[in-house]
């Protein structure tokens, strides 16, 4: 090859690694370009801006499954129609503690209590609505008594700190504390407001299923965790019992005649009814998270996500990086019968991960996890099924 | 001298070992019931198979009994499955061996099974909306306590001998010992075994558990001034829409010393280090006019407990 070519030839491979090097060191990749001056560090005084709580509204136009409430919700107790007043549902706030009543027929909403409780996390109300028991993390608890006939609104700081309250068919708070290596449960009359230790559980992880009264079953289990062992006890007058009702990552939930429970088996997520009354144990042939359940008398109801449970998705659902988009099962456990009675996040046309379930009157409902807002399953939600 | 040759075969028979002989075969067949798991808990399927290491038995017919009812099922087995009774409930498994010389031996096991449950409580840290229990990572404080019961908790009078990977832990058995705090070996797993025994030094319960060992892991979140932390892990891209944000970074199951009082705890944002405000694991962002991807960092660690630290990555896409 004659020489001209050859520096001609050189002198385009030249030119292309040179364009080359040009591209690689100024070009593309435009959004990682002065990236530190993308924020302002502004220490921890700045306000958040709400506006894009509510992004993902409701989206639902079925008739009977509805969200009641743009707020985010807490905890919440559903009360019958009376003669005079519609179905309702009392709930409070996040954030500030303000207690709402809805009216479940045309989705009213009246504030009962402007009491602020900031940075309010959890709640309870009685049953008959009278009072609501607020936590902030684990610390004080505002109890509200609310409005009602001569009763005024009012308040009381509790000076507790509770892993868990609930109360009683009659209005006693019951609440749990840790204290040394043991959980204490306590009974507070808030009439008399005499405290009452009712039982003393042994090791400081615990859940504590409470009862329907003071002297009625508790339960309490160690916390979940798949790869932890965990251990069923009833506790019955000051008394703890052990229950043939144990596995890795042990959840439950019950009442005086039913548990309901799930645990992993051999790395298999597995759910299980125990029939305290006979002490038989049955599978049943869906799986759920016992928290996204509800135990009425004729049978089980779970919102769960079938497809996406599995033996660790209870922690990452804990953790929030697991959302379940949920439907409503149904079964019975003395039979092998089981129905999906309703695809709530299709029908709802957006992700719905119902949990803190109730129900009154035959009517479900709960709290979308995903947003903390309120919704009712307006319909019978138990089925009949065949007895075998 | 036929007088002493009987006398050393005596002297050379195998002891008795529990083992209750009937008729009239001379010739002890040191036969025994093993149980395996040793000590069932209630309802729990067990093995147990009958040992005649000497082979006396050659040749017997084998039935078997529970609680005085023979199990036809397990005729001539030398191994069977049950279900041991209720907690508190006591059952006697027996074994008669016919052997062809008409002579019968029995032989036989009471099971009476207990509730031995471990609770282990590891000192991590969880953020306080995270329902479940923390697991254990290396080097971390674990609690374990032992709860001993039939139908309800017994009292506490025993001896608790609590071994970590064979290691006897506190120097020995503890009378009425039964809550231990060890710290976590750096082994991917351990053993945890402890032998409840009563005073006169017989076995009540004994349990063998795996502890398995987690690494501490790290996941962002939205800190909201109404709401305090969104329990929704963030994922990247985190898209960023506000004019500001404060995300949380959690250590899950770091050592809650190391968590309380970090050696090292450092934010970076597009590889330049950001000061947090007061509490180091918050870190407040601010849109600028810029626009586009930015990877924040986060970093603790304990400079005295190496495998006490993680980091977590997050990209932003700042709209």
């Amino acid at each position: 090859m004659k020489k001209p070519w050859l520096l001609i030839l050189a002198a385009i491979i030249l030119i292309t690694l040179i364009g080359l090097w040009l591209y690689l060191f100024f070009g593309g990749d435009e959004a990682k370009e002065d990236l530190y001056n993308t924020f302002g560090l502004v220490g921890d005084e700045l306000q958040f801006d709400l506006g894009d709580v509510f992004d993902d509204q409701a989206t639902s136009t079925s008739p009977y499954l509805r969200q009641l409430s743009l707020r985010q919700t807490i905890g919440y107790v559903a009360l019958d129609a009376s003669s005079s007043t519609p179905r309702t549902v009392r709930f409070v706030e996040a954030g500030t503690g303000h207690v709402y009543s809805v009216n479940v027929e045309d989705g009213t909403e009246e504030r009962l209590s402007n009491i602020t409780v900031p940075s309010a996390e959890t709640a309870v109300l009685s049953r008959d609505g009278a009072y609501a028991a607020i936590s902030v993390g684990s610390e004080l608890v505002t109890v509200i008594t609310l409005p009602s006939g001569s009763t005024t609104l009012s308040s009381r700081v509790l000076n507790i700190n509770p892993i868990s309250t609930s109360f009683t068919s009659d209005d006693t708070l019951l609440y749990a504390v840790k204290e040394g290596r043991s959980v204490r449960g306590y009974s507070y009359n808030l009439k008399t407001t005499d405290t009452t230790n009712i039982f003393i559980v042994p090791f400081r992880e615990a859940v504590v299923l409470w009862g329907d009264t003071v002297a009625g079953t508790h339960y309490t289990y160690p916390k979940t965790a798949a790869d932890l062992e965990g251990y069923l006890y009833e506790i019955k007058s000051d008394t703890l019992a052990r229950l043939p009702v144990s596995g890795f990552g042990l959840s439950a939930i019950a009442n005086d005649t039913s548990i309901i429970y799930s645990i992993t088996e051999n790395g298999v997520y597995k759910s299980y009814t125990y029939n305290k009354a006979s002490s038989e144990t049955a599978p049943v042939n869906f799986l759920f998270i016992p928290e996204k359940c509800l135990v009425v008398d004729s049978g089980i109801s779970c919102a769960t996500d079938v497809a996406s449970i599995y033996s660790g998705s209870v922690e990452s659902w804990y953790r929030g990086e697991t959302i379940f988009s949920d439907a409503l099962w149904y079964t019975k456990p003395d039979t092998k019968f089981t129905t999906q009675i309703e695809p709530l996040s299709e029908t709802a046309g957006r992700s719905l991960d119902a949990t803190l379930l109730t129900t009154k009157s035959q009517v479900l409902y709960f709290v979308n996890h995903n947003d903390s807002s309120l919704w009712v399953y307006d319909r019978d939600f138990t089925v009949a099924l065949p007895d075998n | 001298m036929r007088l002493f040759l009987f006398g050393l075969l005596l002297l050379l028979t195998p002891g008795f070992s529990g083992a209750q002989t009937s008729g009239e075969d001379f010739l002890n067949t040191n036969l025994s019931l093993e149980l395996s798991p040793s000590y069932p808990s209630p309802n729990q399927s067990f093995t147990i198979d009958l040992n005649d290491y000497a082979g006396g038995a050659f040749g017997a017919t084998i039935d078997w009994y529970y609680n005085d009812t023979k199990m036809d099922w397990a005729y001539n087995q030398r191994s069977i499955t049950l279900v041991s009774p209720d907690a508190g409930e006591s059952a006697v498994v027996k074994v008669l061996l016919s052997k062809p010389s008409g002579s019968s031996e029995t032989v036989s096991r009471i099971i009476t099974p207990i509730y031995l449950d471990i609770i282990f409580e590891p000192q991590t840290h969880v953020p306080a909306f995270y329902k479940g229990r923390a697991l254990a990572t290396p080097d971390s404080t674990v609690n374990a306590t032992a709860l001993l019961s039939t139908a309800v908790i017994l009292s506490n009078e025993y001896l608790y001998t609590w071994r970590l990977n064979n290691t006897v832990l506190q120097g020995g058995p503890l009378r009425g010992g039964n809550r231990v705090s060890f710290t976590m070996p750096q082994d991917s797993s351990s053993i945890l075994s402890l032998t409840v025994t009563k005073l006169d030094g017989s076995v009540v319960a004994k349990r063998t558990l795996a502890l398995p060992v987690a690494a501490p892991r790290l996941l962002f979140y939205e800190v909201s001034t109404l709401y305090g932390v969104v329990p929704r892990a963030l994922t990247s891209p985190f898209v960023f829409l506000s004019n500001s944000t404060t995300l949380r970074a959690e250590p899950y199951y770091l050592d809650s010393e190391v968590f309380n009082s970090p050696s090292v705890t450092a934010w970076n944002i597009a590889t330049i280090n950001a000061p947090s405000g007061n509490n180091p694991y918050d870190i407040t962002l601010e849109r600028t006019e810029q626009t586009g991807l930015v990877d924040v960092v986060f970093r603790v660690q304990s400079t005295q407990k190496l495998l006490q630290g993680t980091k977590g990555e997050l990209t932003i896409d700042v709209i």
